[in-house]
């Protein structure tokens, strides 16, 4: 074991505390808008701080020293190009000032407004499909962590899962929303003091600093671990791709929630705008510590999952270590509860009820309350909090059963895909473009979503793929960028075929902000 | 772009991104720390998420 009693307390103390917060938020919760988008009255910082804690939990530590492990510095482009993408939001409020305008809670509720309501139970089975698959590595890459960082025998693995998972359903299921944003206010400090004081020890070990670094990446990777043109694991087509999904990649539920849960729309953009000071850094850090990992142990074989984690566990002090380990407790908890919650109340909202509803055959008319003939608020809350266990429970099977394609980073890229190829289409279009209509929303889910999916398959059975599809499972940036492209252009030609046929419903945003 | 000019490129762009994000943290958490007590204390008063996001916007 790695870690004193000292380091153990502070992580105790601060789990304590987490739930005590979440158990009182309990009872600010008197609705469905309350329990999923916190009565959308989130002032700019405390979107910003919870937003940033979304973004950064302890899978995205991972799978981001991963990339920095294996790759070097190239990865580094990633973070440039979510600086510029979120700087384009930030500035021109791109999807998420619309979104907030039409006070919608789940991305899908956008194509009742917009198409109908079968568009929106399609929308929400894919996003609810993409959504559960891409988390589905969430929990054990965060076990990983706690495995290597305390020096617990492997076999442990799938308790420390399982455990932490409990934890995290407990609090979520008390104040949902509520709870969410209160803990990840607290969880944004302790994660940026982790940040520091990680990368501060690990600027100043002998072993490693920036120089021994560089060294270490050129020993073992060469140019292409400088180079992102070069390197043949990114290129022009994996810049090209992260672009599209910095841009697109707002529409993920998880994400977009907070701006929905902003005050008003101009609030919505400007968290956007503040935030993008930080996602250069949320990426860069944990890769830098990939590298770190890379250089103390000097073996590129190693997995780089538990790799980082024991090299951070054998060179941080005590104090140190337990504050790291409450970072990034407080990281595992801060992405499962918005994901856990966003998900359910997707599943909810967008499948279950809009069910409920057409065998009703009650209206396409949205209540006082925010339902929409489907189920009551109460039950929607019941519901939603049902959903969380079972999606848990699904979770900690997944992640103890599945096999990783390539690497973590590519796997929430391609499953996150096919939600977002779709989204081109039906969202980004839908929003600005007034020809987009309920023919074209339909084909542009579909065809978006059997990319990636059809990649996914492929991968599992390689042996029967034939030749000419091969470079398509060797390189997952090439899918992204095909399901991409065959999302927005299912869109633009069906749409324009059948304006006739099926007119658009107009969307009126002239009193926006 | 020859190599050593992406080495000094990356350590530059790396310790940009590292100040960014910790200033930020720092003016947010300063910012937001009135907003969060102000939720609790509306929370401890048996208000709900919506009714204390629309007292706010009447004030």
């Amino acid at each position: 074991m790695h870690l004193s009693w000292i380091d153990y307390a502070i992580v105790l103390v601060y789990v304590g505390g987490t739930i005590i917060a979440g158990t009182l938020a309990r009872g600010a919760i008197k609705g469905i808008s309350d329990f999923l988008v916190a009565g959308r009255g989130l002032k700019t910082h405390m979107a910003v701080a919870t937003m940033v804690s979304t973004g950064l939990g302890l899978v995205t530590v991972m799978y981001m020293a991963e990339e920095g492990f294996k790759y070097g510095f190239v990865p580094f482009v990633f973070g440039i190009m979510a600086l510029i993408t979120t700087l384009i939001i930030g500035r021109t409020g791109f999807i998420v000032s619309r979104l907030r305008y039409l006070e919608v809670m789940t991305v899908p509720e956008f194509y009742e407004m917009k198409y109908t309501r079968g568009v929106r139970l399609l929308g929400g089975i894919i996003l609810t499909l993409a959504g559960t698959l891409n988390m589905g590595l969430f929990p054990i890459l965060g076990s990983k962590f706690v495995v290597g960082f305390t020096g617990l025998d492997k076999e442990y693995v799938n308790y420390v899962m399982v455990a932490m998972l409990i934890i995290v359903v407990f609090y979520t299921l008390m104040g949902g929303m509520v709870s969410v944003v209160l803990t990840d206010f607290a969880q944004f400090v302790l994660l940026a003091l982790g940040f520091f004081f990680g990368t501060y020890i690990i600027f100043n070990h002998p072993q490693l600093g920036w120089e021994n670094m560089v060294q270490a990446v050129q020993l073992h990777k060469g140019d292409i671990g400088f180079d992102p043109i070069a390197n043949p694991a990114y290129g022009i087509s994996m810049i090209l791709f992260l672009f599209c999904v910095g841009l697109v990649g707002v529409v993920w539920q998880p994400e977009m929630m907070r701006p929905l849960s902003a005050e008003s729309p101009k609030v919505a953009r400007r968290v956007f705008w503040i935030s993008a000071a930080t996602v250069m850094g949320r990426a860069m850090v944990p890769m830098f510590w990939g590298i770190a990992a890379l250089t103390y142990f000097g073996d590129p074989d190693l997995d780089p999952h538990y790799a980082m984690p024991e090299m951070l566990g054998q060179i941080l002090p005590i104090g140190i270590a337990g504050l790291m380990m409450a970072g990034m407790f407080a990281a595992f908890m801060s992405t499962h509860d918005s994901y856990l919650l966003a998900w359910s109340g997707v599943i909810v909202r967008d499948v279950i009820s809009p069910i409920k509803a057409m065998l009703a055959g009650s209206s396409g008319e949205r209540e006082e309350d925010g339902t929409w003939g489907g189920l009551s608020s109460e039950r929607e809350i019941y519901w939603v909090r049902a959903i969380v266990v079972i999606l848990a429970a699904f979770l900690a099977i997944f992640g103890a059963l599945y096999q990783l394609p390539e690497t973590a980073f590519r796997f929430m890229y391609v499953t996150g895909s096919i939600y977002f190829s779709g989204a081109v289409g039906t969202i980004v279009l839908g929003l600005y473009w007034k020809k987009a209509n309920t023919p074209g929303a339909y084909t542009a889910l579909v065809l978006g979503a059997l990319v990636p999916l059809n990649f996914l398959i492929m991968t599992e059975n390689q042996e029967s793929v034939p030749a000419f599809l091969l470079p398509l499972v060797e390189n997952s940036n090439l899918v992204g960028l095909t399901s991409f492209i065959v999302g927005g252009l299912a869109m633009l030609i069906v749409a324009s075929l059948t304006q006739r046929s099926h007119p658009p419903r107009s969307l009126d945003f002239n009193d926006m902000d | 772009m020859d190599v050593e000019t992406w080495k000094a490129l990356w350590k530059i762009i790396f310790i940009v991104a590292s100040a960014m994000f910790y200033v930020v943290v720092a003016v947010v958490a300063f910012k937001g720390f009135g907003d969060v007590t102000q939720m609790m204390r509306n929370m401890s008063a048996g208000q709900g998420a919506s009714e204390s996001a629309a007292e706010a916007k009447r004030r």
